[in-house]
């Protein structure tokens, strides 16, 4: 008979078995067949399959495109992250401050994160219309020349990194927050006793209360904007040219323009080789964040 | 139960229209199994503005009160998600059993890919005869029809203002060179003269073709070989630079209905479309009804006429699981009094591919026709001297590849690179041709 810890571990894996054979169903096998349709020359409506090898890699590394793609997906992804921590902190800090009408501005303040991107889309595109705009509207009203926001570079780029940090700055400002609200009041209390300005109170009790939480932030909102495609999409369809095309639109592109699925599974797999980096470093920096008693 | 049976006794009272009586001829050659069994018939249609559903709406309730173990589930999908849908329902082995109002060249390339099944049986008992004789030459390739033409819209045309090109002593342009002339006179301040597509949409890419042809090009040699490098498509390029500044603001990200959108609420003089022009101008902006007026989309020159059609079918894919009730419900939109609901839902838009339908008092006496009977009378001489992208002449071979090149966004790409990159028009062609050349390849 087997002794009693053994077969509490054989419980376990038994237990545990069904939900990894349907995570490895789910997950694991649609990213083992996308990794080996990587190497095909696949059309989506004939469904013919031609193997080609290392051709599709070698064939995007060759691409222009691909590098324009990728150099945009990083402009998008530092321009989105700078507003959103930016933003989200700044907001955060003003909500943590005791005013009239905190509760219902706390409240407000989801409402962006609260929207489908496809509304958010098209409200703003609607706002950013070049004619009838409310945006050109008052822009003109000021005296100043009407901009095209969407369709000329860099407008369309600084266009998108406002309204999808727009949407998604909420998410910062509710983490920090409730990060800010644990911090103890005596650490302010300690600093002004010491004669610390506002600013130095900001860059010596709060920032470093609230580093680690940025830290994942910044790795959580990495990870999820540069596979962002929805708002892009919708709002610049990847133009103007190729300006706002980044690498999930040419995946996109590639696989349902130019019906090159061999094509855009190698672009989805070097996609996703840059985000287990990122995952890498959030792993890394949640496991060594310490405690918030050592902090303290 | 024979198959017959699935048609009920009142269908005598139908026999009158040609679409139900030939429904009627291809009811008998449903499998028994398939008739028998209720049948859930799933049609895309790639015309979805709301009166031409509602007319689908009539179409699909007579035919399923005829043909009771049929229900048609109508699926609307734009231009532009055609293909990523079309690839989602083969992957998901999901295709829809019929796709209606498919433009050509799209139809050609499913054809090119072996994806259709033979219509022949539907043409024939539609009357072959009765089908202008572009659409028969077009969708018919050895010897059998790939597709039925339902209906043709020309987008070879260009609206203007009869009353600011009187007021500014301008006739309507018959060349590029007139138009551009046109359109830099009629720009004033936020009023523009012209509304044609930048963007990187479904119309620019659409429209390239036309103008290529039109100044004496090809995009694809009878050969097969890849020509979009040419002496024409620099043309091209460097007329719609010169259009440019006369252009709405927002007319990089330009569609179909931004364009027409721009003429329809007074900001630009003239525009590029099909007939729609006309019921969205009495709906939208009743203001200038009486002002507008359309001439056959200038020529590069006068001496190489080109327009293009449409040329909008019917296709049953191979892989459709009813594909019997498919064609039955095909014939089924030509049955007189829908088909012309469906047409004239957008009058002066879709235009009958039917002769017979043509000619017919039931669709030429929709109050809009009748009091733009000049200008449907243009779209219907346009049309009849019109060829389709894939097929810019009787003599041409299918350009196979033509939907492809079409959604690949090649054209419109192009096109930016040059007005709004300030590309060279040589170097932007160059690099046209070089991505048409690799898509031939695939």
């Amino acid at each position: 008979m087997l002794p009693s810890t053994l077969r509490d571990q054989a419980l376990g894996y038994a237990l545990l078995a069904p939900s990894l054979l349907l995570l490895g169903g789910l997950l694991g096998w649609p990213l083992i067949q996308a990794v080996l349709l990587s190497f095909y020359d696949m059309h989506p409506l004939t469904r013919r399959v031609i193997y080609v090898g290392l051709e599709n890699y070698t064939d995007i590394f060759e691409d222009d495109m691909f590098w324009r793609a990728f150099a945009n997906n990083f402009v998008w992804l530092a321009g989105s992250l700078f507003l959103q921590i930016g933003g989200g902190v700044v907001v955060a800090l003003l909500l943590n401050r005791t005013f009239i009408g905190r509760g219902i501005a706390r409240s407000l303040i989801l409402f962006p994160y609260l929207m489908p991107v496809l509304v958010a889309a098209l409200v703003w595109r609607w706002m950013l219309d070049d004619i009838h705009g409310i945006v050109n509207y008052a822009w003109i009203g000021m005296g100043l020349k009407r901009i095209d926001w969407l369709s000329t570079m860099p407008n369309a780029m600084v266009t998108v990194i406002v309204v999808g940090s727009w949407r998604v700055f909420p998410f910062v400002v509710i983490a920090v927050l409730a990060r800010l609200q644990s911090i103890p009041q005596q650490l302010y209390e300690a600093a002004e006793v010491d004669g610390a300005s506002r600013w130095s109170q900001f860059w010596d009790v709060t920032m470093p209360q609230i580093a680690n939480v940025l830290s994942v932030i910044v790795l959580l909102r990495a990870i999820w904007d540069f596979r962002e495609f929805d708002l892009i999409f919708l709002m610049t369809g990847g133009g103007p040219v190729i300006g706002t095309t980044t690498l999930p639109l040419l995946v996109y592109k590639e696989a349902f323009e130019l019906f090159k699925m061999g094509k855009a599974l190698a672009i989805a797999v070097v996609m996703m080789l840059c985000m287990l980096v990122l995952i890498a470093a959030y792993l890394r920096s949640v496991r060594n964040a310490p405690a918030s008693e050592e902090i303290r | 139960m024979p198959a017959k049976d699935i048609v009920s006794p009142d269908r005598r009272s139908l026999l009158k229209a040609a679409g139900a009586a030939a429904a009627l001829s291809l009811a008998g050659r449903i499998p028994e199994a398939e008739a028998q069994a209720p049948v859930t018939l799933r049609a895309m249609t790639l015309q979805r503005a709301p009166l031409q559903m509602k007319a689908y709406e009539a179409m699909v309730k007579g035919f399923e009160a005829v043909n009771r173990n049929i229900k048609v589930e109508v699926l609307p999908v734009s231009q532009t998600d055609l293909w990523p849908k079309l690839a989602a329902a083969y992957a998901g082995g999901d295709v829809p059993d019929l796709v209606m109002q498919i433009t050509s060249e799209n139809a050609v390339s499913l054809h090119g890919q072996g994806l259709l099944q033979p219509v022949d049986d539907v043409v024939r008992a539609l009357g072959e005869a009765d089908f202008e004789p572009a659409a028969q030459n077009l969708f018919k390739d050895k010897g059998s029809y790939f597709a039925v033409p339902a209906s043709n819209n020309c987008v070879s045309l260009l609206w203007y203002r009869k009353d600011l090109l009187g007021e500014a002593g301008l006739a309507p342009p018959q060349t590029w060179e007139q138009l551009v002339n046109v359109a830099r006179r009629l720009t004033k301040g936020d009023k523009y003269g012209a509304s044609m597509p930048y963007g990187k949409t479904a119309m620019t890419n659409s429209i390239t073709w036309t103008l290529v042809y039109q100044a004496g090009g090809r995009i694809i040699a009878p050969d097969n070989s890849v020509v979009f490098n040419s002496d024409a498509t620099v043309a091209v390029l460097e007329f719609l630079k010169e259009m440019h500044p006369f252009m709405p603001p927002g007319v990089n990200r330009y569609d179909f209905s931004d364009v027409l959108n721009a003429y329809v609420q007074g900001t630009s003089a003239t525009c590029m479309y099909t007939g729609r022009a006309i019921v969205n101008v009495n709906n939208e902006n009743p203001s200038i009804a009486d002002h507008i007026s359309c001439v056959p989309f200038p020529l590069r020159s006068l001496d190489r006429p080109w327009w293009s059609g449409a040329f909008e079918s019917l296709i049953v894919p191979k892989a459709a699981k009813n594909a019997a009730a498919a064609k039955l419900f095909a014939a089924w939109n030509f049955k007189l009094d829908t088909y012309v609901e469906f047409i004239n839902a957008t009058p002066g838009h879709q235009i009958p591919m039917l002769k017979s339908v043509l000619a017919s008092p039931d669709y030429l006496s929709h109050p809009l026709l009748v009091k733009y009977r000049k200008e449907l009378d243009v779209t219907i001489d346009t049309l009849s001297k019109a060829h389709a992208t894939a097929k810019p002449d009787d003599k041409s071979p299918l350009i196979v590849k033509a939907g492809e090149i079409q959604n690949s966004g090649i054209f419109a790409e192009t096109i930016q690179r040059v007005v709004i990159e300030g590309e060279a028009p040589r170097r932007a062609a160059a690099w046209g041709q070089d991505r048409i050349a690799r898509l031939m390849r695939g």
